[in-house]
């Protein structure tokens, strides 16, 4: 037998034994070996304490098989791409393999040659009929006097003055420039649809990301001793820094987020339950109604319905801000929450039938995956859709 | 097989180095070696020794090349107790695991309220939320899994549980 084979046999005891579940001979076994050295007394005692055992079970929670899996999927497909590393050289082997070689790419050559060209191999669609593909970079960006523009990556050369300000679009860019000194403040609002997603460069240098479904309201030149810009939905900033111009995040109807030189995510969607402010580094203050707080890096403030405000500590930052990186990060998530962010990437209309498994999710997807690819994750758990059209049904 | 194997390990392997981080890096390497060579066992059984025996050589070598780093003395003594310890460790892996599936094991509603109270520290206004139900559902269905939870640990873990989910 493995040297191994009795622990496994030990740990089921212990684990029986917890359970009041030992037939006699198990429980003289489990005796024998309790009694055969102090030490296996000890581990006993610690895998049957109370203490032990929450902390344990916390730490065996870290180790996620299913988020982890794209990892080493992704080794394993690198792997197979890469030639192995030659070790020592064999000559005669070599010449063998050569020989080998040369057959086969005879035998390729002839096969070449003697294939019937009237039937190309079909391109078999990747995808079925009925999937959906993934939303992209687009959204309206809306002048000061009304007037709407569409953008996408292939805008370009656009033109307009608003005022003194010239606004040019260059590969889907926007750039502000002032034609005079009048310093007149100038909003200009972007807005994606479902399924769009935009990156902007505001006048200070501060970069915004704005998800799907979402708006940013902001001034095309920031002038005075505060920057301040309104969001609705979700945005990732990369706030320039400027100690003496505080940068402002107004979310209209819920507060305010207060930042200087910082990266974080903000997610206001009226459709969420909580609304999370999520700090990547740096410092910022929140403030809903009378609540306020400063949040450091990996905490995250929830502003619950009820005007409660919590913080929570070392949230995962790679799931909050995913979407930013083209992916879907989803840790443990429930159907619900899972689909209201792929609905509002997909642009599609969620329908339950009966009640909606509680069942969680993890997995790891790109934006730019096919609809199909993403419910998959929650196929394999046994959650049922039925496409039709824009419409999913969740079984 | 990943999935069966890859939490304990990362488990087993952070008993051992201490450091989450790298455990998830040396298993992932020992997955992939088992990727290139899975033709080669006889059974379910040799593929888990051949998975624990390469996490605990990968966990030893890590320990060495880090006393190395850190210009540690290593006295003979000092390496024979880390193997023996890296032995017992599998029977923590292997009985943590147990205990998880015994969680598992729990009908779906309450086993979701009590993962959210217990792995995720969530309390019961925030796991109405998460899971769209009301404050009230969370409290009966934490009732429920400690009533079945109780024939599945003992009475001891039992009052534990029970401590711990007074939120």
């Amino acid at each position: 037998m493995n040297q191994f084979e009795p622990l496994y046999t030990k740990a089921e005891l212990i684990v029986k034994s917890l359970q009041n579940d030992l037939t006699d001979q198990e429980r003289l076994s489990l005796n024998e070996w309790l009694a055969e050295s102090e030490a296996n007394q000890a581990l006993y005692n610690e895998l049957t304490s109370e203490a032990t055992l929450v902390t344990e079970l916390a730490i065996l929670a870290r180790f996620d098989a299913k988020a982890d899996w794209q990892k080493i999927a992704d080794r394993i497909n690198d792997k197979q791409t890469i030639t192995a590393p030659i070790v020592g050289i064999n000559y005669g082997k070599w010449l063998s393999a050569a020989a080998i070689l040369l057959i086969a790419c005879l035998g390729v050559f002839l096969f070449l040659l003697n294939r019937n060209n009237s039937h190309p191999i079909s391109k078999i669609s990747k995808h079925p009929i009925n999937d959906i593909a993934p939303g992209g970079n687009k959204a309206t960006l809306k002048l000061a006097d009304g007037t709407i523009i569409i953008l996408n990556d292939s805008v370009n050369g656009f033109q307009a003055t608003q005022q003194n300000v010239k606004l040019v679009i260059q590969n889907g860019e926007i750039t502000y420039q002032s034609l005079g000194q009048d310093n007149e403040i100038i909003y200009n609002t972007i807005t994606t649809p479902r399924g769009g997603q935009y990156k902007l460069l505001l006048d200070d240098g501060t970069k915004v990301w704005l998800n799907a479904a979402s708006s940013i309201k902001y001034p095309t030149t920031f002038y005075g001793d505060e920057r301040i810009v309104e969001l609705t939905g979700e945005g990732y900033f990369e706030v320039a820094h400027d100690a003496s111009k505080p940068f402002k995040v107004l979310l209209p109807g819920i507060g305010r987020v207060d930042a200087i030189g910082t990266s974080f995510n903000i997610n206001a969607y009226s459709d969420e339950h909580i609304t999370k402010t999520t700090l990547v580094q740096g410092k910022v203050k929140v403030a809903f109604g009378s609540k306020t707080d400063f949040l450091n890096p990996g905490q995250q403030a929830q502003l619950f319905p009820s005007g409660q405000l919590l913080v929570l500590n070392q949230v995962d930052l790679d799931e909050v801000v995913a979407w930013k990186n083209g992916q879907f990060i989803f840790k443990q998530m429930n159907v619900e929450n899972i689909m209201k962010q792929i609905g509002r990437w997909y642009e599609i209309e969620v329908i339950y039938n009966g009640p909606v498994s509680q069942e969680t999710f993890s997995g790891i997807v790109s934006r730019d995956s096919h609809l199909m690819e993403v419910l998959k994750i929650m196929e394999e758990g046994g959650v049922r859709f039925k496409i039709d059209g824009k419409k999913i049904s969740v079984y | 097989m990943f999935n069966t194997y890859y939490s304990r390990l990362c488990y087993y392997a952070y008993k051992i180095i201490n450091n989450q981080e790298s455990s998830k890096d040396l298993v992932q390497d020992v997955f992939l070696k088992f990727h290139n060579k899975p033709a080669e066992f006889s059974s379910e059984l040799a593929v888990k020794n051949f998975l624990y025996l390469s996490v605990k050589n990968a966990c030893l070598n890590f320990l060495r090349h880090d006393l190395v780093e850190k210009k540690f003395a290593q006295t003979q003594a000092e390496t024979t107790l880390v193997q023996e310890e890296a032995l017992t460790h599998i029977i923590n892996a292997e009985a943590i695991v147990l205990i998880k599936e015994a969680i598992e094991t729990l009908p779906e509603g309450c086993r979701n309220v009590l993962k959210l109270a217990f792995f995720e520290g969530l309390k019961n206004e925030q796991i109405a939320l998460e899971l769209g139900i009301s404050i009230n559902t969370v409290k009966t269905q934490k009732q429920r899994a400690l009533q079945l939870l109780r024939v599945k640990l003992t009475d001891k873990t039992y009052l534990l549980l029970l401590f711990l989910l007074q939120w």
